[in-house]
């Protein structure tokens, strides 16, 4: 049983490598004009503190792009700034631009719709978080604070979101149950419906396998990486592995500053800073 | 090595539990004695139906709890109404809504700080308090009304400190899940907060009623009556909606008088046989009590089933 | 919050140190090594996750340096896991020299491994 489930993991691997390869020789072309996110000369203070120093970072459109970096690095934080979940809590504030293609909108401006850019830049956490209610209704929430009433549309988005996080068919029979009947790894593909079932354009993962085991954790990446042919998406990881597996685009972060930014197979096998390569080499972390 | 002599230390470990379980036996005796007493000493009273439906009286063997037990009820679902009405929005300000800062702020950080403490306050003075502004100030009469506000603010701390509570419980991540889809605070609060709390607020509300219901200090100080031989009038009509607001007013605005007030009346007569009454209207109300812990206790571990975090 | 290890002997160091208290390792020498060197040295890394994570980079990076290094590994290497992923990163790399190195896995004493190494040699 294990050997066979290993066996799945490896193989899976391998096809990974290959699709990724494939993907990027399909993206060779225009950057810049199909940028997602612009962040430019991005500074952000938790209360004195300043967190990030002066990110200039391009997040291509239906990419996935990868962002590492040791703990405390700013990662986190860097992400959090793409819908604004640092607004929760009292003492955050936003330096720079973040500028939102094709619409143009400055993230980072006081007076923008939090609620509208929550709901086109969705956000799966680090543990996996259902609402303790119904499978359905936790795919179905997002839908409903945005208005949607229509129960028939409403039956039909669930549905398609839970066969797009690979979901369905282990809960079908049981949309009734409570969410925390799942075992972590399907609590965590719930949460990825949750947030897509909104059809956001970018959606943000916040190291979405930390807590789960390697077979759960093949599972989500697969789904990710099927995922960007409709989404981009940016994904904070703690294990680089998963970046190199998964990601087109990588990032590395050190102390608050973004020291490298590229395409990750370049980032991976000629970083072009010491600094990166003292961190893929494991020589601090 | 392990040798076969016990070590000289190792006996306050057998000693101590042999001590605490003595000091439980102890005080469970002494509840479990106080209730067969007054059950001794009411018991005729008890199996009597018509202790329950007669009014106080003179004569020691025709007097029952009627009005005592009415008003406990009218009472206590008005000071349950006032203190929820109050209390859940209080604590959920203090929680979700309070920024503490600027003016605003401070009165926040001030008004936190003194919840503690007010729960502490003699009953007595809540009383005084009830007598200076509901009767005095707002000429609310001796009535069911003033009755009930005075015990909602008695039960108002309580609440207030278990409702956030209940709150805090929930995890930073179930908020941010619903933010991150899109949900305004107002969502959150509706379909989140408010449901996940439900569990913890209720049992502080049977806590605080618990307490509430054997009062007697607040509302003598208020002016309920000792001796009364009616009831409020029905607030149900013969006629369609079967209810009348004019009805409910006069209801809300009528003397009263509670189980433990009735008692502590029993208690002060010569006459012997009155003792056998007031140990049985004890025991009425030492059973409602009991009762509402059981349904605290209830709730509590339904909610601990369904929220496990 | 950050922790700084000696390249050499892998253990906890200081930031500032020059020198490994522990090994004397010349940590000077270590910034003037190529990506390619460092990586080599970082498959004695103690922790599992990076070893296996450096295992994968070798492969993505075909670095042929590194078979004589993944063979020596493949028969000391405790975690299946991480055999598992040497197997893996030598077919990446794919060269002859390589692939001899998986038929010699076949000799593996964990059947699971050598078992992954006879499969391979049929693609």
């Amino acid at each position: 049983m294990v050997i066979e489930a290993l066996k799945g993991l490896f193989l899976g691997a391998s096809q990974k490598v290959e699709d990724r390869t494939r993907a990027k020789e399909q993206s060779k072309g225009s950057f810049s004009s199909n940028t997602k996110l612009e962040v430019k000369d991005l500074n952000f203070y938790y209360h004195e503190f300043k967190a990030l120093k002066g990110i200039n970072l391009k997040i291509p459109t239906k990419k996935i792009t990868a962002l590492i970096g040791p703990s405390g690095c700013g990662k986190t934080t860097l992400l959090r700034c793409f819908n604004r979940m640092h607004d929760l809590y009292p003492g955050s504030r936003y330096e720079g631009s973040i500028i939102f293609h094709p619409d143009g909108i400055n993230i980072t401006e006081k007076n923008i719709d939090l609620l509208e850019l929550r709901r086109k830049i969705g956000m799966v956490f680090q543990r996996p978080n259902p609402f303790p209610k119904s499978i359905f209704e936790n795919v179905a929430y997002g839908l409903r604070v945005n208005g949607v009433k229509n129960k028939n549309l409403i039956k039909e988005r669930v549905e398609w979101a839970l066969q797009s996080a690979a979901l369905w068919d282990e809960v079908k029979d049981r949309l009734d149950a409570n969410a925390y009947s799942l075992s972590g790894g399907q609590q965590q593909r719930l949460c990825i419906a949750r947030a897509i079932a909104i059809e956001p354009d970018i959606v943000l993962f916040d190291e979405p396998t930390s807590a789960l085991d390697p077979i759960s954790t093949a599972k989500i990446e697969e789904l990710i990486i099927n995922l960007k042919e409709r989404l981009t998406i940016i994904i904070v990881t703690h294990n680089m592995q998963q970046a190199a597996r998964v990601s087109d685009y990588t990032g590395f972060m050190y102390l608050g500053e973004l020291v490298e930014f590229d395409k990750t197979h370049k980032i991976f096998t000629v970083p072009s800073q010491k600094l990166t390569e003292d961190y893929i080499t494991g020589r601090f972390g | 090595m392990i040798s076969n002599k016990k070590r000289t230390d190792a006996r306050s470990d057998i000693l101590f539990p042999i001590i605490g379980f003595i000091a439980l036996l102890l005080a469970i005796s002494f509840m479990i004695t106080l209730i067969i007493d007054i059950l001794i000493d009411g018991f005729i009273k008890l199996k009597d139906p018509s202790f329950y439906t007669s009014y106080p009286s003179r004569f020691p063997e025709k007097a029952g709890i009627l009005s005592g037990w009415v008003g406990t009820l009218l009472v206590m679902a008005g000071a349950v109404f006032w203190s929820l009405l109050i209390g859940i929005p209080a604590g959920i300000y203090l929680e979700e809504y309070a920024t503490k800062r600027g003016i605003i702020g401070k009165i926040e950080t001030i008004i936190e700080l003194n919840i503690n403490n007010l729960a502490a306050v003699p009953a007595i003075i809540y009383g005084l308090l009830a007598l200076g502004i509901f009767i005095y100030r707002f000429k609310l009469g001796e009535s069911i009304l003033t009755a009930g506000l005075t015990l909602s603010i008695l039960m108002l701390p309580v609440i207030v400190v278990n409702t956030r509570e209940a709150i805090r419980r929930i995890p930073r991540d179930i908020r941010e899940g619903a933010y991150a889809v899109g949900a305004t605070k107002w969502d959150t609060v509706r379909d989140h907060i408010l449901p996940y709390s439900l569990g913890g607020i209720l049992t502080g509300l049977i806590i605080a009623a618990s307490r509430a219901i054997g009062e007697t200090a607040p509302l003598v100080t208020i002016g309920a009556l000792t001796f009364i031989a009616f009831l409020p009038p029905s607030p149900f009509t013969s006629e369609f909606p079967f209810i009348s607001l004019d009805k409910i007013w006069s209801v809300l605005m009528s003397p009263f008088t509670v189980l433990p007030i009735q008692i502590f009346n029993w208690v002060s007569r010569p006459q012997a046989d009155f003792q056998i009454n007031a140990a049985a209207a004890g025991f009425v109300l030492l059973l409602l009590t009991v009762l509402m812990n059981a349904l605290a206790y209830y709730f509590r571990q339904k909610v601990r089933r369904k929220y496990i975090w | 919050m950050m922790h700084f290890f000696c390249p050499c002997c892998w253990k906890e160091i200081k930031e500032s140190d020059n020198f490994c208290p522990f090994c004397k390792y010349e940590l000077i020498t270590y910034s003037s090594l190529s990506y390619e060197e460092k990586l080599i040295f970082a498959l004695k890394h103690p922790v599992k996750e990076i070893r296996r994570t450096i295992v994968f980079l070798i492969g993505m990076k075909k670095l042929t340096k590194g078979i004589k290094e993944l063979e020596r590994m493949l028969f000391q290497e405790e975690d299946p896991i991480i055999s598992l992923e040497i197997i893996k990163a030598l077919e990446n790399i794919g060269t002859k020299e390589a692939i001899k190195v998986i038929r010699k896995g076949k000799t593996h004493r964990n059947r699971l491994i050598s078992k992954f190494c006879e499969q391979r040699e049929f693609l």
